[in-house]
């Protein structure tokens, strides 16, 4: 049985790279959930032009009306395909195929100046028209609970995954100054500013301190304006600026005892943040969308609200208090292990037969 | 002079200010009042009532405002006489987020229990778009009002920030508490291991929100199929004839019970039990009885709803479901037939039950108020 995912971008537009990024992650552990669950997948995302890419015997067609319309290139997409899972919510379609199972990653309009009442109303779109939504966090349901309570048992929580084979804690314990780490992309939502900022609060009360953030090379212009910002700083010295390759990323995480989390908006149940539970890393994250899903605050790491002043108090709290981190460590390792691979994909697998039926032909 | 610190709420008791509701947010008001005394503040109530005048506490009035009228799901009147009556206090607080409408002092804090209009049901007081419209027009009038929003769950702030963004830098997430010296698991010595019983309870009030017709179903199913299992109900219903109906329910089947508790005793309840489940389906923040339960140690099975999420990891501290009678049957199945992960799920929430103490959220609220004031 033939099954399509619709996403974005697995590939940049003109099929020649792959993005890097959640999103993506996620497609590639989901093409391979599906196909081990006996389904044949293909891919259909936004492109410059109509083209076709066979990655690992997967085929990936780009849709060139993107360039005029994502509508377009969209309804170019329906055309083409029959069983649709849509991957992200917010590529808005208006039109879902009835039988259909769509992706939401968490609230993503919950910054100032976004257009509320638009956003919840495409939700609604989606929730009336597929036969399920999964929402990686917990969050996404409770506010759709709140603003349309009669369409939330359309929705499924299956949060995101770490592979805890991959990112585990070090062997032996952490010795010598303090690491702390920022392990995000650059994106406004990511909260490079918070950290920048709690950061210019701690270097000179901890000289001995390591403050690394490991970006993404995903956007130029992007990564061009944020090394003229950081270069401007005074403390650019005590902030160590890295690219890391994915499967580097584990080590990264053994190496940090402090890993921090400030997204200020749009977030759902944050790979990074699970990375670093995983690792047992001492975590500071805000308490936005699913973050709160995946910290217990003063359990499993620190909850705080996304603002400069509290995430510096609570990286300072976790530099001075070694205890402390030990704990919040043993205990995010210990329950990052029920995020573990193995059991999403199990939840993955049902969610696809409940809705598109067993691929062996059972069902619809 | 002391600071004065005047606190308005809906009911803390019953308007007609005979019989005391004592339910999580009394216990909360009586909590805060504590500590604002501790804190070395004046302190003084207001609420719904006929002109009366009662202590909350010993030496803390609180007294009764004859104003009832909930036009779009706010007491804008109850709030207007209270700015009259309390003029001369230093700073205010409003137990419930809406009670901040219209008007209010300059220095203030709103406090909220958990997101409460999450069901079809709001239809029926906020009957049409407009409607809706007016009652969040209002809702964000006093979030916007106050100094400072005490959240008792991150769903609330969450659903603020997915709606009016610049608000959600108002709240602060302050949980709820449990008192762990109180509530604790059973002592190993104490657990018959030669028993083969299993008990769950149900410890909320008997009504639709929390999940009962759900609950209700599955206790069928569930000590039809397997001798070894036994559920309890215990809460109050909404009235006499509810009550009525449930008892003699509970009597028609083996191993069902319905009955109620004074709070002392709630303790003993949870250490009496193995599984607890908290089946709501709308209106909760950070359940006191799910805490309570975590911290006796049992293997709660609760839904995602609101504050729950707070509380619960599935599979790690308690099993989260969706609020169907079929789903809990298949959780406390689970729990029934693994008491490896029964114990440590069991485990695991009181270690995270362990992190809501009330030194904590003393220090928490301390904080804010000083900040405030």
């Amino acid at each position: 049985m033939k099954l399509s995912i619709i996403m974005p971008n697995l590939l940049t537009w003109d099929g020649t790279r792959p993005v890097v990024g959640g999103l993506e992650r996620m497609a590639w552990a989901l093409i391979q959930a599906a196909r081990t669950a006996g389904f044949t997948v293909d891919v259909h995302q936004n492109g410059n032009s109509d083209w076709v890419k066979t990655i690992d015997g997967i085929a990936i067609h780009g849709h060139g009306l993107a360039r005029l319309s994502l509508l377009a290139a969209m309804e170019s997409i329906h055309h083409q395909t029959t069983r649709c899972l849509y991957l992200s919510i917010m590529q808005e379609p208006i039109a879902y195929r009835p039988y259909s199972l769509v992706v939401s990653h968490g609230v993503w309009w919950d910054a100032p100046g976004l257009d509320v009442r638009t956003q919840l109303e495409s939700s609604r779109m989606a929730l009336e028209q597929a036969q399920e939504v999964i929402s990686v966090d917990y969050n996404f349901l409770n506010v759709i609970r709140a603003v349309y309570p009669s369409l939330a048992h359309k929705i499924t929580v299956i949060p995101n995954f770490v592979n805890v084979n991959e990112f585990k804690p070090p062997v032996s314990p952490r010795l010598g100054p303090p690491v702390i780490l920022f392990p995000r992309r650059l994106d406004p939502a990511r909260g490079i500013n918070l950290f920048l900022d709690a950061v210019q609060t701690l270097v000179d009360v901890h000289p001995d301190a390591r403050f690394i953030m490991s970006v993404d090379q995903n956007n130029g212009p992007y990564n061009a304006h944020f090394e003229s910002e950081i270069a401007a700083l005074a403390f650019r010295d005590r902030v160590e600026v890295i690219t890391t390759p994915f499967e580097k990323m584990s080590e990264l995480y053994r190496l940090a005892d402090i890993v921090v989390i400030p997204s200020s908006y749009s977030e759902g149940t944050s790979l990074s943040c699970l990375e670093a539970m995983a690792s047992g890393c001492a975590v500071v994250a805000t308490n936005v969308g699913g973050l709160t899903n995946l910290i217990l605050s003063e359990y499993n790491g620190l909850l705080v609200a996304p603002r400069v002043d509290a995430i510096s108090q609570a990286i300072n709290r976790l530099i001075w208090d070694r205890e402390l981190r030990n704990q919040l460590s043993q205990h995010a390792y210990e329950s990052a292990l029920s995020f573990r691979q193995e059991r999403w994909q199990r939840a993955w697998t049902e969610a696809l037969e409940r809705v598109y039926g067993f691929p062996s032909g059972v069902g619809r | 002079m002391k600071t004065r610190i005047a606190i308005l709420t809906s009911n803390h008791f019953e308007p007609s200010g005979i019989r005391q509701v004592y339910g999580g947010a009394e216990r909360y008001g009586v909590e805060l009042t504590r500590l604002l005394l501790d804190m070395d503040y004046d302190v003084e109530w207001w609420q719904v009532g006929d002109n009366w005048r009662k202590e909350i506490i010993p030496g803390v009035p609180i007294r009764g405002i004859p104003e009832t009228e909930t036009p779009y799901q706010t007491m804008p009147h109850l709030n207007q006489v209270f700015f009259e009556q309390a003029v001369d206090a230093d700073a205010a607080i409003y137990f419930v987020m809406y009670l901040a409408y219209p008007t209010v002092f300059p220095k203030s804090i709103s406090v909220s229990h958990g997101i409460y209009w999450d069901h079809s049901g709001m239809d029926k007081f906020l009957p049409n778009g407009q409607d809706r419209n007016e009652w969040l027009r209002r809702l964000q009038m006093a979030i916007s009002g106050v100094s400072s929003v005490v959240s008792v769950d991150t769903a609330t702030i969450n659903w603020v920030r997915a709606t009016w963004p610049i608000l959600a830098q108002k709240f602060s997430y302050v949980p709820n508490f449990v008192d762990l010296d109180a509530f604790y698991p059973k002592k190993r010595h104490d657990i018959d291991s030669t028993s083969t019983r299993v008990r769950v309870v149900f410890p909320r009030r008997a009504t639709t929100v929390r999940g009962i017709n759900e609950a209700g179903k599955a206790a069928l199913w569930l000590t039809e199929s397997n001798p070894d299992i036994e559920v309890h109900f215990v809460g109050r219903a909404h009235d006499d004839a509810m009550e009525r109906t449930m008892t003699a329910w509970a009597a028609s089947h083996d191993r069902i019970f319905y009955y109620w508790l004074p709070p002392h005793l709630m303790a003993e309840l949870y250490r009496y039990a193995d599984i607890v489940w908290i089946p709501t389906k709308s209106s909760e923040g950070t359940s006191l009885s799910c805490l309570e339960a975590m911290a006796s140690g049992c293997a709660v099975v609760t839904t995602t709803v609101g504050g729950l999420a707070d509380l619960v990891q599935d599979e790690y501290s308690g099993i989260v479901i969706d609020p169907t009678a079929r789903a809990l049957v298949d959780a406390t199945n689970r729990l029934v037939n693994g008491p490896e992960l029964r114990l440590r799920i069991g485990n695991h929430a009181r270690e995270v039950a362990e992190t809501f103490s009330l030194d904590r959220w003393r220090s928490t609220w301390a904080r804010i108020i000083e900040e405030v004031l």
